[in-house]
């Protein structure tokens, strides 16, 4: 087979969409299943919230320089919200990159030089496994593919023109630049300084791009061409067909080699971590987000305390409404570390504008889900007033309103939502709740709003500094089914000071039976045999059934603390000597020997 | 010659193809023949709801939504004779032309009259019993003063002040708490003398606070606040004669209930009353308007000027209570005058015009209509502040008789915040009975015996505004014109210019003969707190 035969030309060009297949489905693969756009997108929230994909929208972007990047980055941003369609959106990007870049090139078909084209792609799957950190403009990674994507097309409009005459070039050149300049104007910013004094500068760089690739590229035609003319190129001798395909494997080994190597080399589990547990939260997924936390360790979650005091107490409370959600609030809590204040957010050490923010937005979820309907309700509009539309804030408010049967109030909240066009999820979700008002004249109540409605607090009252404790045992006399408030009261005796806690637990030993539990969960056990040690209780151990397994730990503690008593040992050794068993670290004992007497006898 | 035969083609089926579309899309939005349409036997139901309603002459289109399910919509409006107009469409947000609502509005029709006709699933036309609407033979003021916010707890983010041409859709945002430099500031309680735009007074809150006054064309921006009184001025009045303005100045704090409808209650904890005089800038008071053990708030002049009508409760609590958590629930505003001489500066003594006790309920926002012959007043159960309770009802006192009676325009949920024409027919009101939560303004028609009328909502372009909206419409106020000065202006007086400040304490030109002299005045938050 010659070069340039049509033959020839059908193997290369199938040669050519083969690469581009095999790579980029591995890039699709890989975004959607270590990435997750999802994450990207529920991070961002605050940054995509206020970009409205309306047509009003359009226009008033189309009028502004670089608007139209810009709709177009905030817009496709938005679907990142669906896993699957945000890697097919990236993944196309990346695929329009690299056929910009593959056009534009001047050279050959199976030259090195076109492994090139796939460095913008690279650089996507850098951005997404980075989650675009520091690009926080609404779009991030996005404007900025988007911009060069625009300037892709505009410099191969001019480099395949049909007519080689400067006059027309230079003419068709700036009629190009002018429309790059106000489709992309300023989209590349440079930031520098730190902190305080941390500026952001932007340049027309899509305008720059296309002129430097406008002149490269004539520099590059016109040498040739010269060339050419000058000294008449030898044909060079054509490869075998074999060869040729050991040239193709051979690049696509390197374009596979680098992209592994990228992806691997840049990837942030920490932030992913992070990420997913954010995300797991914000959409209820409790059994992933148990198992994101289970991933830390207890030294990690020591070395967050330290560093970031409001990550942990936040972290604490993400993790017991977890475990709650999963039912297994009373028998795993001590697996993980527990502070008291951090149950419903009530340690207000450190507060700070921030906090404020970040507690009151799970306020607002944990008063719902407790039946605290009214203070969920003032949680979620201080919400709304500090942190703007954010769609689960007006989700969350037009559920209370259904909670509360206000159905025109529910009504205007989800037209709202509709409305705003800045979350596709949401929308379709307030659409099809619209949808079914306006036909049926009822909001659909699905199996959590209906929990919650019956459990909604009935008598009213105007709190004033009031315990966390009150506020349970309000909500039980109101209603002693409400599962949560129970588990809460429970976990929130359990994490006091074992002589004013443990005596409030047994008398709400009936709630158990009330709630049919089938046995007491683990922890309660434990505190209960604790408890029926201390002098002057009215609990004994033939009172309650104890698992074997939670007796045999009971007897080893009380085996360890005779010997470390005839050893004359102290609260700290005894302390220490727990701290080795793995198993006594994930007990009620170890909580209430650290917490509160370590140097008093270690609750002895 | 091959190629020109290819153009020439393209040049004719392109053609061809745009005229087919112009001719589809015409006859598509021609009027359809609704003559063999069924009946429906009764009225469609409409948002806003304008049946029965009496609407002034020089309001806006009434654009609705047609709440019928439907696959086309069309409305025929007429006044008195013949359908003037006509709107089709496939959406149900019926839209009316601005024109030719103008000119049906310039015939001066008794009514307008509605047709509704919907296009049902089967392809039939079902025709709806007519809507109809009054028309007043007075006009309104043309421009609405008013505060947009979503609902405030603690804390507030964007608020703006609007004026609103209510004879177009023309609104123009006076004020944005957003380009204010710390994004925080925060504006309220305006007053306009004789609904007047070109003399008027509306407070300022946060670090560029004060009173922003315009007056003589020249706007200034004023302290209210003296060394022994630290609350900034809120609610006020002007004088008729244009030198004096009263002002509340309270402390207030918001309380939550746990369960119930309405989240939000508020506390009045101490209020007292203030004189500002406009012409010396300076602030006044008299003792029997700052009595401590009272709550006294919500000041208003009589048209003739002589007294000042206020509303007073008993204070059952000491300043150093936290929270009269207890008590709160008691307390009940009665309305209140004394006299007032502006020549001579001599208060006379407090009396009872209208007494809590009495109504059994509590008495606030008491506005004089401009003949003086009528007050209007929001009662409620309890509270000083009627907007956030279901119960709370406008009244309205014949000066004349002394009898005081429930609006007709009322609803199950709550009215407050009322503002009269300058004519005394039509009364501007927020209420919150669209949908139990959000404050909107409605209209209502007030004839020469005090009867008021069906309501109408304060019209929008697209009519589905109402019904999407998060924002509350505050303090609704009719104005006779536009501010003669925009936007620009009063943000940069706001932040730019110092605060004008008056000798408070010695400079009081109404001096009240029946207080101490105007250095010892016992100006709110000093003697008494």
């Amino acid at each position: 087979m010659a070069e340039g035969t049509p033959k020839r030309c059908v193997w290369q060009a199938g040669g050519i969409v083969l690469r581009y297949l095999l790579l980029l489905t591995a890039f699709y693969v890989y975004v959607f299943v270590a990435v997750d756009t999802r994450l990207i997108y529920d991070r961002y929230v605050p940054a995509s919230m206020f970009f409205s994909r309306t047509w009003e929208t359009f226009k008033g972007m189309a009028d502004e320089t670089g608007g139209l990047v810009n709709y177009a980055a905030g817009a496709l941003h938005q679907y990142y919200c669906y896993g699957w369609l945000g890697a097919l959106i990236l993944t196309l990007v990346a695929a329009a990159l690299a056929a910009g870049i593959d056009l534009w090139l001047p050279v050959r078909s199976r030259s090195w030089l076109r492994l090139l084209s796939f460095v913008p792609a690279l650089g996507l799957l850098v951005a997404a496994n980075y989650y675009d950190l520091r690009l926080k403009e609404a779009g991030g990674p996005l404007l900025y593919a988007l911009g060069l994507l625009l300037v892709l097309v505009a410099a191969n409009i001019h480099a395949h023109l049909p007519s080689r005459r400067l006059q027309i070039r230079i003419a068709v050149g700036l009629i190009l630049a002018a429309l790059v300049y106000h489709a992309g104007g300023w989209v590349y910013g440079v930031t520098y300084g730190s902190g305080a004094t941390e500026h952001n500068t932007y340049v027309p760089g899509p305008l720059l791009i296309l002129v430097g690739l406008i002149v490269i590229r004539e520099i590059w035609t016109r040498r040739s061409a010269f060339a050419t003319t000058a000294a008449p190129r030898k044909k060079p001798a054509g490869l075998s067909g074999l060869a040729v395909v050991g040239v193709w494997l051979l690049q696509l080994a390197v374009l596979g080699g680098a992209g592994a190597i990228t992806a691997y080399a840049t990837q942030c589990p920490g932030l992913k971590a992070s990420f997913r547990l954010d995300y797991c939260r914000h959409e209820g997924l409790w059994d992933d987000f148990l198992k994101e936390a289970r991933q830390i360790t207890l030294e990690q979650f020591a070395s967050i305390a330290r560093a970031r005091p409001l990550d942990a107490i936040c972290l604490n409370s993400d993790v017991n409404f977890a475990l709650y959600n999963e039912g297994l609030l009373l028998d795993e809590m001590f697996k993980f570390p527990q502070a008291r204040g951090s149950l419903l957010l009530v340690d207000r050490r450190g507060r700070t504008q921030d906090f404020v923010r970040v507690e009151i937005d799970r306020y607002s979820d944990l008063f719902f889900e407790l039946g605290r309907v009214n203070a969920a309700e003032h949680a979620a509009h201080e919400m709304l007033q500090v942190d703007g539309d954010r769609p689960s804030t007006l989700r969350l408010l037009a559920e209370i309103n259904i909670v509360k049967d206000q159905k025109p109030a529910a009504q205007t909240f989800l037209g709202y939502l509709r409305g705003l066009h800045n979350s596709p999820r949401d929308e379709c979700w307030a659409a099809h709740m619209l949808d079914h008002y306006h036909r049926h004249g009822e909001f659909p109540l699905d199996e959590r709003l209906r929990r919650i409605r019956a459990v909604n607090l009935r008598d009213d009252y105007i709190p004033h500094n009031p315990t966390v404790r009150d506020d349970l045992e309000r909500l039980l006399k109101s209603n002693p089914n409400n599962r949560m408030a129970f588990e809460y009261l429970v976990a929130d005796c359990l994490l006091d000071h074992p002589m004013r806690g443990l005596p409030v637990l047994v008398r709400h030993l009936d709630g158990f039976k009330t709630l049919g539990y089938k046995k007491l969960p683990r922890h309660v056990q434990e505190a209960l045999l604790y408890y029926s040690l201390q002098p002057g209780t009215t609990v004994s151990r033939d009172q309650f059934a104890v698992d074997l397994d939670v007796r045999r730990c009971f007897e080893r503690l009380l085996r360890t603390d005779s010997l470390m008593r005839q050893k004359g040992k102290t609260a700290r050794d005894f302390l220490t000597a727990l701290a080795l068993d793995p198993e006594f670290v994930k007990t009620y004992y170890w909580y209430a020997f650290s917490e509160f007497a370590p140097s008093k006898g270690a609750g002895r | 010659m091959k190629a020109r035969r290819w153009w020439t083609a393209v040049v004719v089926v392109g053609a061809v193809a745009l005229g087919g579309v112009a001719v589809a899309s015409v006859v598509a939005h021609l009027p359809p023949s609704v003559g063999d349409c069924v009946e429906a036997g009764r009225r469609p139901a409409i948002s806003p709801d304008y049946a029965g309603v009496v609407m002034p002459p020089n309001i806006a289109p009434l654009n609705f939504v047609v709440k019928e399910l439907g696959s086309a919509y069309l409305v025929k409006v007429r006044g008195d004779g013949e359908p003037q107009f006509q709107v089709y469409g496939k959406s149900s947000s019926i839209v009316l032309p601005p024109e030719k609502w103008r000119r049906l509005l310039d015939g001066k029709p008794k009514a307008v009259h509605f047709d509704v006709f919907v296009k049902g699933e089967d392809g039939r036309w079902v025709r709806y019993e007519t809507v109809s609407a009054a028309v007043a033979p007075e006009k309104i003021d043309p421009y609405l003063f008013y505060r947009k916010i979503k609902p405030m707890y603690n804390s507030w983010g964007p608020i703006t002040w609007h004026q609103r041409n209510i004879e177009t859709f023309q609104e123009d945002c006076l004020l944005d708490n957003a380009k204010m430099d710390d994004r925080k500031g925060c504006m309220n309680c305006h007053a306009f003398y004789e609904n007047r735009p070109d003399m008027m007074v509306v407070q300022i809150r946060g670090p560029h606070g004060g009173m922003l006054m315009f007056k003589d064309g020249k706007l200034e921006k004023l302290e209210t606040r003296t060394p022994r009184n630290k609350a900034p001025a809120s609610v006020g009045s002007w004088h008729p004669s244009g030198r004096l303005a009263a002002f509340s100045i309270n402390k207030v704090v918001q309380v939550f209930h746990m369960a119930g409808s309405e989240v939000r209650d508020v506390i009045d904890m101490n209020s007292d009353l203030i004189i500002y005089s406009v012409d010396d800038k300076a602030v006044t008071s008299t003792p029997r308007i700052t009595q401590p053990e009272f709550l006294e708030a919500f000041p208003q002049w009589s048209t003739d000027g002589k007294y000042l009508y206020f509303c007073r409760a008993p204070k059952y609590w000491t300043d150093n209570d936290a929270m009269p958590l207890d008590q709160f629930r008691d307390v009940r505003y009665s309305l209140m005058r004394i006299s007032y001489d502006i020549d001579t500066g001599q208060w006379g003594d407090v009396e009872t015009v209208l007494s809590a006790e009495k109504m059994g309920m509590s008495i606030t926002e008491p506005r004089f209509s401009p003949d003086g012959r009528w007050c209007v007043m929001c009662l409620c159960s309890y509270s000083y502040q009627g907007s956030f309770k279901a119960d709370a009802d406008l009244y309205i006192l014949d000066t004349a008789s002394g009898e005081c009676r429930p609006m007709e325009c009322n609803s199950d949920q709550s009215e407050s915040w009322h503002s009269w024409s300058s004519n005394g027919r039509w009364l501007a009101f927020s209420s919150r009975r669209r949908d139990g939560q959000f404050l909107k303004t409605y209209f209502s028609y007030v004839d020469e015996t005090g009867k008021s009328h069906k309501p109408l909502l304060l019209p929008q372009e697209d009519p589905t505004d109402h019904d999407y909206t998060i924002l509350a419409f505050h303090l609704p106020e009719l104005v006779k014109g536009p501010m003669p000065v925009g936007a620009r202006d009063i943000l940069n007086v706001i932040q730019e210019s110092e605060l004008v400040t008056g000798d408070a304490m010695t400079g009081a030109s109404p001096r009240a003969a029946g207080s101490a002299a105007p250095g010892a005045y016992k100006t709110p938050g000093g003697d008494k707190r």
